[in-house]
């Protein structure tokens, strides 16, 4: 079969009433997780991943995917409204998005930057359709060896992101390692780090950990904040953007589109990188830099068009290499665990429905998205008038029905308000917990990988070596760990270490 | 001396040092043959030796605290926190006993109180949106949550 084949075919299994129903929900849901401040999409994904136990995985993959995408759209709405960014993707939006409303222009920001998202993730989407196949194809060759050192890349790449320091976020990663081995270990069947108590015989589900990790620890960080102070009450006009505005835009779109897409590829990169680098790129080859941070339609367009695009990018590395390329990433990861489908090279041969099915469905949610979000701009802005009161105890409900449905268990629970603790802590002493989901979910796979090797080479570490994928994997895995010492700072994300 | 780094630094080396010797008594096979404790003996080794930099540079008569320790509290109303961990711990172990209609509203109800709401009559309402909740959840998504205390 051709690719346009498999699009039709994909097409056919997305345009299924209840996967449109769950791409709906999945894409309304992840909106007004973007929206709302404090709930993040690692943790609506992973409030998802019970609810979706009874459904197949295809519609419950459409849907969480939905989540993902849908936080993009959300999180540039407050943003610009109210200089709050939904997600740390939204951070570079409100430089010039909040200065354009309080020119009156929030309808041409917003206008802009779902525009911008529709047309940066539709050429990302056919880029997936494109480069996935050969991709997974080439991905096929991956030894243990190969695997290992792509993922240690991965995890380096995380890691130089980190806001903090990389010898924290490599912490953070091992302590992920360790969480993850604790249960039964995968060659030998013996029980490691359980103690005796039953539950954990069977391992820590990273679905508890995300939401403790990502929910409750948000919440007490923020159990007294309100939202609605500067809520933006001036009526929103022209949400079309004028000639003018497209004129000036839409060449950052474009290029914007081509960054986040090679960000989004490369594993650990991920969305919020792609914003910074399209920002930094358009003021340098503006004409008028001095109008960034002051209201420059190219502040908006760009970023929100790379984070869309990052975002719909990251399912390839995702789904062909078997690799996450963020925290919600990795969510999404355990998610297609959970409902027996193994992401990697071998998935769109086995799965083919899975893979087109989830292609074209996000052309289908970007769609909805810029039809029901534009219209839908007035209910967004009337959501943030809930206080957080009212928001906080309905939040923790679903976190601990999530994690109780896990396996019909209050241990879930617990293990979820333990690491709700760990994380409000790990935020305290600068550490980020992104690194550790990266590892909890990888780290079976991490870990069967490098024993398999050690035991093909009889015990030299010269297999890592021996391929040029895995020497290309270890030496960028080592520029990112290590060239901060002698360089004082990190490239293209603006820390020092 | 920088306590904020120090205390960081020394609860993650603790916790590397405990992991490592657990896998050593696991045992560690060798190259050729890894065994259980193979890979937790190799990050917990990663966090103990990490960790310890950040506890020297914590410990360096140099360096001053950066940040306070008091202000990791700052924001923080911590009784409330407190308060919202008790009430879910305590919603977490009563649900399978008593039910999910009959612990949710009390326990959303608690909550928003805790955290100063005290508008009671929206607060009753959560009986009315913890019943639409049960039935969305188990009807229309089919999780498998005890309705009502066991007979």
């Amino acid at each position: 079969m051709s690719t346009l084949q498999y699009l039709m075919n994909g097409f056919s299994i997305s345009f299924q009433p209840m996967n449109l129903l769950f791409c709906l929900i999945g894409c309304m849901l992840g909106t007004l997780i973007g929206v709302l401040p404090g709930v993040g999409a690692p943790t609506g994904v992973a409030l998802l991943i019970p609810i979706s136990f009874g459904m197949n995985p295809v519609s419950a993959i459409i849907m969480m995917a939905g989540i993902y995408y849908g936080c993009m759209y959300g999180g540039s709405t407050t943003s610009i409204l109210l200089s709050v960014p939904g997600e740390p993707t939204s951070v570079v939006t409100c430089f010039d998005g909040y200065q354009m409303a309080l020119q009156g222009r929030a309808g041409p920001a917003l206008g802009i930057s779902a525009f911008g998202s529709f047309i940066a993730g539709s050429l990302a989407i056919f880029g997936m359709a494109m480069i996935a196949p050969p991709l997974a194809a080439f991905a096929l060759k991956f030894g243990p060896a190969e695997l290992f050192t792509v993922m240690i890349l991965g995890i380096s790449i995380i890691a130089y992101v980190a806001r903090f320091s990389i010898r924290r976020a490599v912490i953070v990663a091992a302590f992920g390692l360790i969480v993850s081995s604790v249960g039964q270990d995968l060659v030998s069947g013996e029980r490691r780090f359980a103690f005796g108590v039953p539950e954990l015989q069977d391992g820590i589900d990273m679905v508890p950990v995300v939401m403790g990790l990502y929910g409750i620890s948000e919440i007490l960080l923020n159990v007294e904040r309100t939202l609605g102070g500067n809520i933006f009450k001036e009526k929103i006009k022209n949400l079309l953007p004028s000639l003018e505005d497209w004129k000036k835009s839409i060449l950052p779109i474009l290029r914007g589109t081509g960054i986040g897409f090679f960000c989004g590829i490369i594993p650990g990169a991920g969305p919020t990188i792609s914003t910074f680098t399209s920002y930094g790129v358009e003021k340098k080859v503006s004409k008028s830099p001095e109008q960034f941070g002051r209201g420059a339609i190219e502040g908006v367009a760009s970023p929100e068009s790379a984070n869309n695009a990052a975002g719909q990018a990251a399912f390839i590395p995702l789904m062909t290499l078997g690799i996450p390329t963020s925290a919600t990433a990795a969510v999404l990861f355990g998610a297609l665990m959970i409902h027996g489908v193994t992401p990697g090279p071998n998935l769109i041969s086995k799965h083919p429905d899975l893979f087109w099915g989830l292609t074209t469905s996000m052309w289908v949610g970007n769609v909805m998205l810029i039809i029901l979000n534009l219209p839908l701009i007035g209910m967004w802005v009337r959501v943030l008038k809930i206080p957080y009161v009212i928001l906080v105890p309905n939040i923790l409900l679903f976190c601990v029905v999530g994690a109780y449905c896990v396996k019909n268990t209050m241990i879930d629970v617990l293990i979820m308000l333990v690491f709700g603790i760990v994380g409000y802590l790990m935020d305290k002493f600068d550490y980020e917990p992104a690194p550790m989901v990266m590892t909890l979910i990888l780290g079976p796979k991490l870990e069967e990988s490098l024993r398999q090797a050690l035991i093909l080479s009889g015990g030299s570490f010269g297999i890592f070596v021996s391929s040029p994928i895995a020497v290309i994997a270890l030496g960028l895995a080592g520029f990112f760990l290590f060239s901060p010492i002698f360089m004082k700072k990190r490239l293209a994300v603006g820390y020092s270490d | 001396m920088d306590r904020r780094l120090f205390l960081g630094g020394a609860a993650f080396m603790l916790l590397g040092v405990a992991v490592s010797v657990e896998s050593y008594r696991l045992g560690l096979g060798s190259l050729h043959k890894p065994s259980t404790g193979f890979v937790p003996f190799i990050a917990g080794s990663v966090v103990a030796l990490l960790s310890l930099a950040d506890v020297l540079k914590g410990l360096s008569p140099g360096k001053r605290d950066i940040k306070s320790l008091a202000s990791i509290w700052e924001g923080l109303y911590w009784k409330k926190a407190a308060a919202i961990i008790f009430l879910t711990s305590l919603y977490s172990l009563l649900i399978s006993r008593t039910g999910f209609v009959v612990l949710t509203p009390f326990y959303v109800g608690c909550c928003m109180r805790v955290l100063g709401y005290r508008k009671w009559f929206k607060i009753g309402l959560t009986f009315v949106f913890s019943t639409l909740a049960f039935y969305l959840l188990v009807y229309f998504f089919e999780l498998s949550i005890p309705p009502f205390p066991p007979s």
